[in-house]
């Protein structure tokens, strides 16, 4: 019978980049730059490190195939590297693997790294897709970018509650203020500048009825963590070590995008993923017990929505939370502590560890100025692909004696 | 008999006015302005001569048995695909079967007459059965040229067979010649002219009428014998002196079309043909020629069988179906014809799989997806295992045609990243009736007019091109149907999760209709019937048991009572059994009712006494113990219901109207009493057919007077989304109004201290009648404040405001002093004042935890709003104008929770 990752495997080194548009650093010059910082947290040396996991999502720019780019980068010294690509949770997936390693008992200690370097595009925005999104796809599947897929759940959302589009559209203004007036106190997110609600909502419209306030950056960045079983920890001298409480993953089965009963105004999978989630984690009541999140907020309206999935605000009640401030910085549930997406911009690879690099610094109370008054559980939660078919990722965070 | 058995249409949307050609081109070429009538068609950006083909032949196809369709002929000369049987797509799209033959018609003006001649001699011939031809054509020229301004784009297609023969096909005669009034070579887009004035003498003028008079010879019949005669000429001119000279009156000729859409090129003899189709009666003769390096001529005599042809939209309905632009650079763009920045994104690869198309070809074509055999789920694309989670059945679907399905928006934006010709590049999640659902691009709309639950049409367009490899990739779209946008909130569902009704009367009529209704949303319902006669004799159980078995074979709960609400026992226990059965009650719904119609002098006690217990009595029995369990559930909705007798009379029911009108006032003082346990009460006036209406209405209207069309009001009422208390509403065929009870300004008769005299009423009586400046009252207290206002002590005079007096921002500024934390214990709310004048602005006041804030400008989300102008405002401020005479009299107005307004006086020593 299977136990659940519960306290089975502690994190004791992380390092995240400076997210931002680093035209003078590639993939591997980012890795560099995590791992350096990462490796000095865990007061190892490199040759310590028995396997390793990569997470990086486009392959049209960026480092290539394989798992060769963090081998070589890093000069890991023949060990087994792996690839994983999973959407936007390649992140979370790439630290699932080195999670699961170690408490498996196959090594001891395990690196997980996410890196993705974006701005070689020549254009704002994510790569575009064409024939390179497979064969069959592009030929039908609505000629979309991520925020038109993701600003249809602002359609349906507010057609399924009643909710004016004006109102909505406050409510998902007070999301994107709320980041950015975290990320202020980040030195190392990208955007870091106070915006005010009429800014939000004043400005050009993306998709509508997102506009550029409502969409997170797009950036460069690298973050990564080391990993070892709890007891290894302690031996190592981390008397109370982060430990991971849950790690969960949840995929559209196709029904969203094909069956008839999902209204298009919220995510099956991270309904069901964060159920999960809570009980691996032991949680019962989320509103009550969560400390802190970082919600995937590539757009201010998959933030919102995902307030309900998490079963922290009732259906349909996301936007008037929203607007009370319960997801502040001093709200019940602060959420976007470290500025978000929207702040730190979403190079794919890396932004699921580096929400767990801000739950990690928070936990350990070294979050400087953002720091929170005694968390207990700290919540991570990616999203790839589009409301109507994606991968969920959610990790639950705590110290071992919590 | 063999002819023309179905036809259909097609003109793009998009039509461009002619006069912007000019506007923006003539400084370069004056002379275009001479054929600058009307507007002509042209595609959207994402429309082909192939786009527009599939267009007119499932137009030309409804109604008809696709199946015993043999043959596919497309003719045009501007195709997709030189090498590429252009036909073998559009068969493909239409989900024809594979067993047919299939063949373009191409490279001449007149490829839409030749392939539909040699389509009706294949099945003159007993080759074929029915053959499909289609017409299209989306021809480009230079910018600023006659051509530019004769074209326009479009397609028509007709079916052709031995039965069902709408057009008789008489014979037909063609000339052939290399006259070379224009060429496009193999190799180029645009055509190469020469002088019109050669074309129009020595071509049309000269070509045609041999033709048209080698048919007549032919035939051995004249023009006499012809009652519409079909012909492409866009000389306007030559047009008429062709026809006249071959004897043809003007009634006769069909218009050539110049200034609804221009000429659509191989398909304009047969967009004129189905245009005169579309307009003819039987017995018509109908002579259609087409001209391009000869001529070919046609002659039909319609059949009593076009009665009889399915509707639809044809090419008189496509051209009503327009949107005209006077961009002509959105005109040059959609065609290519102008090069924008699209950016590096719009460099994604475009090369298409040919094994993945062929695959993948009635998908990806046909809009073909699958139904499970299973489960029954329609679903696209067709896969291997069932998309329904509660089937999955492996390899169980067979193909299940989307195309004609009606769909609505589920999602939807409006993208301004993505690269598109035509930004925002609108798409979403469209739902097909009876299931199934994708996620479409849209065309042919505005992202303003577009909402969820919009009906939408779905078609097939262009996706993209292959520049590179020179490869044009088609999918379906979805095309959102113009309507009326609902207002916000609309379109979102109430529910009634979990509750309870009770029903009174619900064993026929309109009772009936709520008690389904209802537990169509999932109410649990109480069906109460006594099962009597109209005039409320007799007593059986079978009307409510009926009831509840339709309820429950609706998959919904309901029980069954057969009480009289004549008697407070009878309410009582109707109020029991919803306990019993349900555990509470949260909808009463007073319906119960019967009929003694007779006039005052013949209206002996017994009858007056019946129609007082069912109707008003009744109402008392079942509310006051509903009201009892609603009050300790805080939360109920009652229903009354009265009628137009008794708000505005009906001879012969003195009875009933008193009754009726008696349920009014007791709403009035229920309203008062349920505020604030949350349970509101509503009166409706359901407009019913009696032998009154039955004499003024017209039958269809009478069809209406149905209780289904007065349900959703009552149904809305009884929800939690209704927070309105005590109105009466009038409801039925569609229509709803309110009645209210209203008061108008009086005036004072006398100066209140001494008795007025009958003689001073008579001089006031205008005064006293007038309902001018009417109000209504919420309550009796507020009734008082006219009377209370107009014998107060007047106030001294406001000081003037030079002289420092009384400023509103003062007031505000005051207010946090003026405010009384003693008095705010609990009290959580936000007053929002907006003062209009000089002096306006707006100011919010939060009370919170017996704290008092008060900030300049809007709140977001304010408990109560109050609206005056700063006079007004002042005046009341300084005891002047009493508040609740300001609210009466209209100058104070408030949004938001009313009751919360009182508190204002309250919570500050104002």
């Amino acid at each position: 019978m299977a136990t659940g990752i519960r306290d089975k495997v502690a994190i004791i080194g992380m390092g995240c980049t400076r997210f931002g548009e680093r035209w003078d650093m590639g993939g591997e010059e980012l890795m560099v730059e995590a791992f350096t910082e990462c490796i000095k947290d865990a007061g190892l040396e490199k040759n310590d490190i028995q396997a390793a996991w990569l997470g990086t999502c486009i392959d049209e720019v960026n480092v290539g195939k394989a798992a060769v780019p963090l081998s070589t980068s890093l000069r890991l010294p023949f060990i087994p590297v792996t690839r994983v690509e999973n959407y936007c949770a390649s992140g979370t997936e790439s630290f699932r693997g080195a999670v699961y390693a170690v408490a498996s008992g196959a090594y001891d200690i395990c690196l997980s790294m996410g890196v993705e370097k974006l701005k070689d595009t020549g254009y704002g925005g994510l790569p575009g897709g064409g024939s390179s999104s497979g064969s069959l796809i592009w030929l039908w599947w609505p000629n979309l970018t991520a925020p038109g897929a993701f600003a249809q759940l602002a359609s349906a959302y507010a057609a399924k509650y009643g909710i004016k589009d004006q109102d909505l559209k406050r409510a998902m203004a007070q999301v994107s203020v709320k980041s950015h007036e975290n990320g202020v106190l980040n030195p190392k997110a990208h955007l870091r500048k106070k915006v005010t609600i009429d800014q939000v909502m004043a400005a050009p419209i993306i998709a509508h009825p997102l506009g550029l306030f409502d969409c997170c950056g797009v950036s460069d960045g690298a973050a990564c963590a080391i990993v070892t079983t709890v007891e290894k920890a302690k031996d190592m001298g981390f008397k109370n070590p982060v430990t991971v409480k849950a790690l969960q993953v949840a995929l559209s089965s196709g029904e969203e995008i094909a069956f008839n009963n999902w209204d298009g105004d919220h995510f099956m999978t991270t309904d069901k993923c964060s159920t999960k989630a809570y009980e691996e984690a032991g949680i019962t009541n989320p509103r009550e017990e969560i400390s802190m999140m970082e919600l995937h907020d590539c757009f201010s309206i998959t933030e919102l929505v995902t307030y309900e999935d998490m079963h922290i605000s009732e259906r349909g009640q996301a936007w008037k939370d929203s607007l009370d401030g319960f997801y502040n910085m001093d709200g019940k549930v602060p959420c976007q502590v470290d500025g978000g997406l929207k702040c730190f911009g979403h190079p794919i690879g890396a932004s699921g560890l580096r929400m767990i690099y801000e739950m990690y610094l928070q936990l350990l109370g070294r979050a400087e100025e953002r720091q929170l008054e005694n968390p207990q559980y700290g919540l991570t939660h990616n999203l790839g692909g589009f409301p109507a078919q994606n991968v969920c990722a959610i990790s639950i965070l705590g110290l071992y004696n919590n | 008999m063999i002819g023309i058995t179905s036809y259909g249409g097609y003109i793009p949307r998009l039509r461009l006015d002619r006069m912007s050609i000019f506007q923006s081109m003539g400084w370069f070429a004056p002379a275009i302005v001479m054929v600058a009538q009307g507007e002509r068609s042209f595609c959207n950006w994402d429309e082909d001569s192939l786009t527009m083909a599939v267009a007119a032949a499932r137009d030309c196809l409804i109604g008809k048995d696709k199946s015993k369709v043999d043959g596919v002929f497309l003719c045009s000369t501007t195709l997709p695909f030189l090498d590429r049987l252009n036909a073998g797509i559009l068969k493909t799209a239409l989900n024809l079967k594979d067993e047919l033959e299939a063949a373009d018609f191409t490279s001449s003006e007149r490829a839409g007459t030749t392939g539909l001649i040699q389509a009706l001699s294949s099945v003159r011939g007993g080759d074929k059965k029915q053959v499909l031809v289609t017409a299209t054509d989306k021809r480009l020229t230079k910018a600023a040229y006659f051509y530019e301004m004769w074209f326009g784009d479009g397609a028509a297609s007709l079916l052709v067979g031995d039965t069902d023969v709408i057009a008789e096909f008489m014979g037909s005669y063609t000339v052939t010649y290399d006259f070379v009034d224009h060429f496009r070579g193999s190799s180029r887009a645009v055509d190469y002219m020469w002088e019109e004035r050669w074309v129009r003498d020595n071509g049309y003028s000269k070509i045609i009428p041999q033709a048209v008079n080698g048919l007549f010879r032919k035939l051995s019949i004249s023009m006499d014998d012809v009652d519409r005669f079909v012909f492409p000429c866009f000389f306007k001119a030559e047009h008429r002196k062709i026809a006249s000279k071959l004897g043809a009156t003007p009634e006769k000729v069909m218009d050539n079309m110049h200034e609804v859409c221009g000429e659509t090129g191989a398909a304009h003899p047969l967009v004129m043909l189905v245009q005169a189709l579309q307009e003819a009666e039987p017995g018509d003769r109908i002579l259609a020629a087409g001209f391009g390096q000869g001529c070919d001529v046609m002659y039909f005599k319609v059949t009593d069988a076009i009665r009889d042809l399915a509707q639809r939209r044809g090419i008189k309905g496509a051209l009503a179906n327009k949107k005209t632009t006077d961009n002509y650079l959105k005109f040059l763009k959609f065609r290519d014809l102008i090069q924008t920045e699209m950016g590096i994104r719009a460099e994604a690869p475009t090369q298409t799989a040919m094994t993945v198309l062929w695959r993948k070809r009635d998908m990806l074509l046909g809009m073909v997806g699958g139904k499970c055999t299973k489960c029954g789920t329609p679903q696209f694309p067709r896969s291997s295992m069932c998309v329904n989670p509660e089937c999955e059945e492996v390899n169980s679907q067979e193909p299940y045609e989307f195309a004609g399905i009606p769909a609505k928006v589920k999602t939807f934006t409006g993208d301004m990243l993505a690269v598109s010709v035509d930004p925002p590049h609108i798409y979403g999640m469209v739902q097909f009736e009876g299931g199934g659902r994708f996620m479409a691009d849209f065309s042919d709309c505005e992202l303003s007019e577009v909402y969820v639950g919009q009906p939408v049409e779905i078609t097939f367009r262009r996706r993209y091109v292959d520049e590179q490899r020179g490869f044009s990739g088609y999918f379906w779209k979805a095309v959102p149907i113009p309507g009326e946008k609902p207002a916000a909130g609309a379109a979102e569902e109430i529910r009634f999760d979990d509750q309870v009704a009770i029903v009174t009367g619900a064993g026929a009529g309109l009772g009936r209709a709520y008690a389904l209704e209802l537990a169509e949303r999932g109410v649990k319902v109480v069906v109460n019937d006594l099962g009597g006669a109209p005039d409320g004799t007799g007593g059986n159980t079978s009307a409510a048991d009926k009831v509840v078995e339709e309820i429950k074979a609706l998959g919904g709960d309901a029980v069954a009572n057969y009480d009289s609400v004549a008697t407070a026992e009878g309410g009582q226990s109707i109020v029991d059994s919803a306990i019993q059965a349900f555990g509470k009650v949260d909808i009463v719904i007073n319906n119960a009712g019967i009929l003694r119609d007779k006039t005052l002098a013949k209206m002996e006690p017994e009858n007056w006494d019946a129609i007082i217990d069912v109707h008003l009595k009744g109402a008392y029995n079942v509310s006051r113990p509903a009201f009892i369990k609603m009050r300790e559930n805080g939360y109920g909705r009652i229903i009354l219901t009265t009628s137009a007798a008794g708000l505005y009379g009906n001879f012969g029911q003195t009875n009933y109207s008193a009754a009726k009108m008696g349920l009014v006032g007791f709403m009035n003082t229920v309203k008062l009493e349920g505020d604030k346990h949350n349970i509101r009460v509503n009166t409706v006036a359901p407009v019913a057919a009696t032998r009154l209406t039955e004499d003024i209405l017209p039958p269809e209207m009478l069809e209406k007077l149905k209780p289904e069309f007065v349900a959703p009001l009552v149904l809305y009422l009884c929800s939690e989304k209704c927070q309105e208390s005590g109105m009466i509403l009038n409801a039925g065929m569609g229509y709803f109004n309110r009645a209210a009870i209203v008061t108008g300004p009086g005036t004072a008769v006398g100066d209140g201290s001494r008795i007025p005299t009958l003689e001073e009423i008579h001089q006031k009586w205008d005064a006293i009648n007038d309902l001018t400046g009417a109000t209504e009252f919420p309550n009796v207290t507020a009734s008082m404040g006219p009377i209370l206002d107009a014998f107060s002590p007047k106030k001294k005079e406001a000081p003037d405001d030079s002289g420092g007096g009384l400023t509103v921002k003062a007031v505000f500024e005051g207010m946090q002093a003026a405010f009384r934390a003693d008095a705010a214990a609990g009290v959580d709310v936000v007053f929002q004042w907006d003062i209009s004048g000089d002096q306006g602005g707006s100011w919010n006041v939060v009370i919170k935890d017996g704290a008092c804030e008060v900030n300049e400008g809007s709140h977001s989300s304010p408990t109560t709003t109050l609206k005056m102008a700063d006079e007004d405002f002042l005046k009341m401020i300084s005891g002047e104008l009493n508040a609740m005479s300001a609210y009466t009299g209209g100058k104070l107005k408030i949004e938001g929770d009313l009751m919360k307004s009182q508190l204002v006086e309250k919570l500050f020593k104002l």
